[in-house]
């Protein structure tokens, strides 16, 4: 198999075992035969009708048929992924989009509403705790690899100097990076560079193409080879699924692309803002619901620069523990006074807020000036959701600023989609200030921040986004606008298009068009608030498709998240959230557990996270699910996870007796999703 | 007598024996006769040394037990104990400032002036404010590129075959084989070793000096470098000296200063950086880069060169600054935002002598949030 070739020993023995089926059954033969009984099985499923679908709509389709019967240019479908399984589609199911970029799914049943039920306690955050033998093992071999890393390193300084004089200093230059700052990278993340970096190619979609590559030399370096493989992709941030180079957004970048170029040529406040800009900020500040915008070319920037920009020495900031490190980055450098708070734990933020509040500030003792509150609307690597009820009434009691960071929540969660203050319920105004980006949902790329009008105002001028970052580009925000109006369900309100002027200014823009738009929240955008050449399909702009997108993530975000909970694996974080980790522990199985997803006959490409993104023994593979997989694609990542699971030892959750089998599993798919989250 | 004592004979028994019963199971222990060896060997029939190690000892068990996340020390002597009514009466009088002030008119009569270009920008565009074609000299396209046919064209080639966004970081499945092929553009465009894309400019220089220059370390920088620059060595915090703005003469007395000061504290050697831009972004100044390199290299100095506006806009064939004074850097770094000349795209490249690139590379990843974006950078050939 192609991704075999990493050169390591461990690879060549893999080979050898598959090749000799009468060597006693091991854990690598094992799971070969497994996946090859699994294609098999697919294959058989499929039966005849598998290459009917696209011909039977030809007749139906005139010059979508193209795009419909598109594969990629490798064409045949041996990984199972190019041609949808299970029922053939009827003639009124017509595709609109690539099945490798977006999965084809039309059983309705494979659908859900992600939504907070009224009331209801919100669930706390429970950390599983895995046998003693695994932690034991786990610090076990992470004091082997250091070990062996010092000995390494100390060896290597004396007798191979030539190879570590990067390290020591030669010239009278002290080495660029010292051994001890580099030594994670060095010794513990090379080891498994296997599973970072991967260059790819074609769209980030419900499948990805790897350009496989090999090293000669643990790693070294990397030789890029030139075949690809097509893998299901369940690593890409690409919730609803927007990540396409078809479709109705692809052909609105097109059309923006010809009108305004590719670039904005400066940043906001020195020539390059355009018309495109004060419309996409309208656009994002009627999708979160709140009274204007600010937007950013880059996500992690809009944290770094706009914190600084909101507080400043003599106030507070209060941040959780598992904070993104931009919100870091942006708190450390805005000069205010910085206190973290136990991941989630509202009795924790209350304690740490009396002490705050009474005792003032360190030293002087005086009052602080204001106390800003920063949380995420949802966690990246625990898949955790933020109390939002309890902070709000935390808020009016304790009088701080809240703001959220939806980095990962927006689009993602809610009826609506428009992220935690939707999941909840909860009037999105009661938050000072909400940011988000659009890499994540959206398919583009750059961030925002929203709240009232003073404070955007104030922002666009003192935030150092204004004057010295580049706009974002024209392209993107098309991208923005269509992907967020397809959400959000156009109102064609009788006016003739192109008939309003474009371009409103920034300060007198939000309050213009908030009089022409005044609809109650979570509801449509007016075709006049939109640009006048921006025509959506009607499945986009009807709202249909974007709701069908929803309620599909939510669906694929349930199921895999409880699917990995019955077969006995330790997962974290909310069910709702797409971001599903689960948990491996020992180091090793990070780099086995991606082999063995990559190698099987249907590539699975995932993402392991270890230290420091994580504690040091919770090492984990973070599934990101979109909108774009089909029920099967995640019926074969559970099955995938079964198999590897019990190879590698993985299965600590649920007690042998209350687990499922993986058929009872994708059977009872549909009442897996349904059950309450508070009864499961 | 014997009715008396015999209480005293059993407890005295009872003891006696069970001391007996510890120390046969004490010898039954593994490893029992080493710590006997051991206590024997340091009590030496002398107390003293057997108190001392008992005190040794249960100093290491309560640094052991100290919980490792200690309250502030520094704190806890300014800590006030309130009761919880006073906190409660303190939090109802705490009146926070707003969270903004409302432009007053000066401020909204500036952010009202800020030009809004109506379609796209380019050399005369037309003023959403005035609804009038205007000459642009703010925006910046020096090479004018900005509206260029032909890579309109290949941009679009490429929307349709990667889709816009790329829906992840480097690391996790967000390393397209245009951003490879990109890079290795600009490494020969530069001719240097090898480059590394960013997504903003911004941020180019303002993660690479954390990534590189840590506490301890010196940076010697000019008085006038733009925010980006001051912001990243904020985050880096690293010791920085400053000189004054575009002359040379007043670095070369500041490395002089730092030189003799490192005698003097005869510390051991710390990673020394200079940083400055190659065409400064508040005045256009240039930089003497011939000047600049023979001081670097005589103080055994890295240099930070940020051509932001330099790279595209000077030199024959706009390969900037070192293209202009005919010089090869080496062993320096020059960052180059390049959505300046082309669009939407920054690079920082890295001028190696060594092969620490590719270990470098992935920490700098790591401080990225955002995906990076296809560009054509053919176009520039």
């Amino acid at each position: 198999m192609a991704l075999n070739r990493g050169s390591s020993p461990t690879s060549s023995i893999f080979k050898k075992q598959k090749h000799s089926p009468s060597s006693p059954p091991t854990a690598a033969s094992y799971l070969s035969a497994l996946s090859q009984a699994d294609a098999r099985a697919r294959n058989a499923q499929r039966g005849t009708p598998t290459s009917t679908p696209a011909l039977s709509l030809s007749s139906s389709l005139t010059t979508s048929t193209e795009d419909t019967v598109l594969t990629e240019e490798d064409g045949g479908n041996s990984d199972g992924l190019a041609i949808p399984v299970g029922k053939p589609p009827n003639s009124e199911q017509l595709y609109t989009t690539v099945h490798t970029e977006f999965g084809h799914c039309y059983n309705e049943e494979y659908r859900h509403i992600s939504q907070h039920p009224q009331g209801a306690p919100v669930p706390r955050h429970v950390e599983q705790d895995p046998p003693y033998y695994i932690l034991f093992s786990t610090y076990i071999s992470y004091l082997i690899l250091i070990v062996l890393g010092h000995l390494r390193d100390f060896l290597g300084k004396r007798f191979r100097a030539q190879s570590y004089k990067h390290l020591t200093p030669h010239d009278g230059y002290a080495p660029l990076n010292s051994d001890f700052d580099s030594f994670y990278t060095r010794r513990l993340k090379k080891r498994m560079d296997e599973c970072f970096l991967q260059p790819v190619t074609g769209v980030a979609g419900r499948t990805i193409s790897l350009l496989d590559r090999y090293t000669p030399d643990c790693n070294q370096t990397q030789i890029i080879l030139d075949t690809r493989t097509r893998a299901l992709n369940v690593s890409s941030y690409n919730y609803l699924g927007f990540a396409q180079a078809r479709g109705g957004c692809a052909d609105a970048v097109e059309e923006s692309m010809k009108r305004y170029g590719v670039t904005s040529c400066g940043s906001r406040l020195e020539g390059g803002s355009t018309d495109l800009h004060t419309l996409a900020e309208s656009v994002v500040a009627k999708f979160v619901g709140m009274e204007a915008a600010v937007i950013s070319s880059m996500g992690f920037a809009t944290n770094s620069t706009f914190i600084p920009a909101l507080v400043s020495k003599g106030c507070l900031i209060i941040s959780d523990e598992l904070n993104h490190s931009s919100i870091r980055f942006g708190a450390r450098s805005s000069g205010a006074h910085v206190r973290m708070f136990k991941h989630n734990d509202m009795e924790a933020l209350e304690s740490l807020l009396r002490e705050a509040i009474s005792q003032g500030q360190p030293k002087t003792h005086r009052p602080w000036k204001k106390i800003l509150l920063i949380v995420e609307g949802m966690y990246s690597m625990e898949g955790t959701m933020v109390d939002l009820p309890s902070v709000l009434m935390l808020k009016e009691k304790y009088k701080f600023y809240l703001f959220v960071d939806e980095a990962h929540s927006i689009g993602a969660i809610g009826p609506h989609g428009r992220g935690v203050c939707d999941y909840f319920g909860v009037d999105p105004r009661k938050v000072d200030v909400l940011m988000g980006t659009f890499t994540k949902s959206f398919g583009a790329s750059g961030g925002y921040l929203s709240g009232n009008k003073a404070l955007i105002d104030r922002l666009r001028i003192r935030g150092y986004s204004g004057a010295y970052t580049e706009a974002i580009a024209p392209p993107v925000l098309t991208q923005i606008i269509a992907s967020m109006a397809s959400i959000m369900s156009i109102d064609d309100d009788g006016s003739v298009p192109g008939a309003i002027k474009l371009g409103l200014h920034p300060s007198s823009s939000s309050s213009t068009l908030h009089q022409v738009v005044d609809y109650p929240h979570p509801g449509p955008i007016s075709q006049r608030a939109l640009p006048h050449w921006l025509s959506l399909p009607l499945p986009l702009a009807s709202g249909a498709e974007g709701l069908m997108r929803l309620r599909r993530l939510s669906f694929n975000s349930y199921y895999l998240h409880r699917g990995l909970d019955k077969l006995g694996f330790i997962t974290y974080g909310h069910p709702s959230s797409p971001i599903v980790p689960l948990l491996l522990f020992n180091p090793a199985k990070m780099i086995m557990f991606h082999r063995m997803m990559k190698d099987r006959k249907t590539p699975i490409v995932i993402v392991v996270v270890a230290y420091p993104a994580t504690p040091l023994v919770t090492s984990r593979v973070r599934f990101c699910v979109s909108a774009s997989h089909t029920k099967e694609d995640i019926d074969s990542v559970l099955m995938a996870c079964d198999e590897i699971g019990d190879v590698l030892d993985l299965k600590h959750g649920l007690s042998k007796g209350e687990r499922w089998s993986i058929d009872e599993v994708c059977r009872r798919a549909v009442e897996l999703v349904h059950i309450p989250d508070h009864e499961h | 007598m014997a009715s008396a004592s015999s209480p005293l004979d059993t407890v005295v028994l009872t003891i006696a024996h069970s001391l007996s019963a510890v120390e046969r199971t004490f010898y039954k222990l593994p490893g029992s006769a080493i710590i006997e060896r051991y206590v024997r060997s340091s009590h030496q029939n002398d107390p003293g040394r057997t108190f001392l190690e008992l005190i040794i000892f249960f100093l290491v068990v309560r640094t052991l037990l100290q919980s490792r996340t200690r309250a502030d020390s520094n704190n806890a002597k300014n800590f006030i104990e309130f009761t919880e009514k006073e906190i409660d009466e303190l939090v109802e009088d705490w009146v926070p400032e707003p969270l903004s002030r409302p432009l007053d008119d000066i401020e909204a009569a500036e952010l009202a002036a800020v030009p809004v270009v109506a379609g796209p920008n380019g050399p005369h565009p037309t003023l959403v404010n005035t609804g009038k074609p205007a000459i642009n000299l703010a925006s910046l396209n020096f090479t004018g590129l900005a509206n260029n046919e032909h890579i309109k064209q290949r941009a679009l080639e490429a929307m349709r075959k990667y889709g816009v966004g790329s829906c992840g970081p480097t690391g996790f499945y967000g390393n397209f084989d245009v951003h490879i092929q990109c890079e290795k553009d600009i490494a020969e465009f530069l001719d240097t070793e090898s480059a590394i894309l960013y997504w903003q400019g911004f941020s180019t220089i303002s993660s690479v000096i954390p990534a590189f220059c840590k506490r301890g370390d010196i940076i010697v920088v000019d008085r006038a470098v733009t925010l980006s620059i001051q912001k990243g060595m904020e985050i880096s915090r690293s010791t920085i000296r400053w000189y004054d703005h575009n002359d040379l003469h007043s670095l070369e007395e500041v490395l002089q200063s730092v030189e003799k000061e490192r005698r003097k504290r005869k510390g051991p050697l710390t990673r020394r950086f200079i940083i400055t831009e190659g065409i400064f972004e508040r005045d256009g100044t240039m930089t003497d880069l011939p000047k600049l390199i023979e001081l670097k290299q005589k103080y055994k100095y890295r240099l930070i060169l940020d051509e932001s506006f330099s790279f595209g806009s000077v030199g024959r064939t706009g390969r900037g600054l070192t293209e202009l004074y005919n010089v090869k850097l080496i062993c320096s770094w020059v960052p180059v935002p390049l959505d300046y000349v082309l669009p939407v795209v920054s690079v920082l490249d890295l001028r190696m002598l060594l092969n620490t690139s590719v270990l470098m590379l992935p920490h700098m990843y790591s401080q990225l949030r955002c995906p990076r974006y296809w560009l054509l950078i053919i176009e520039l050939h």
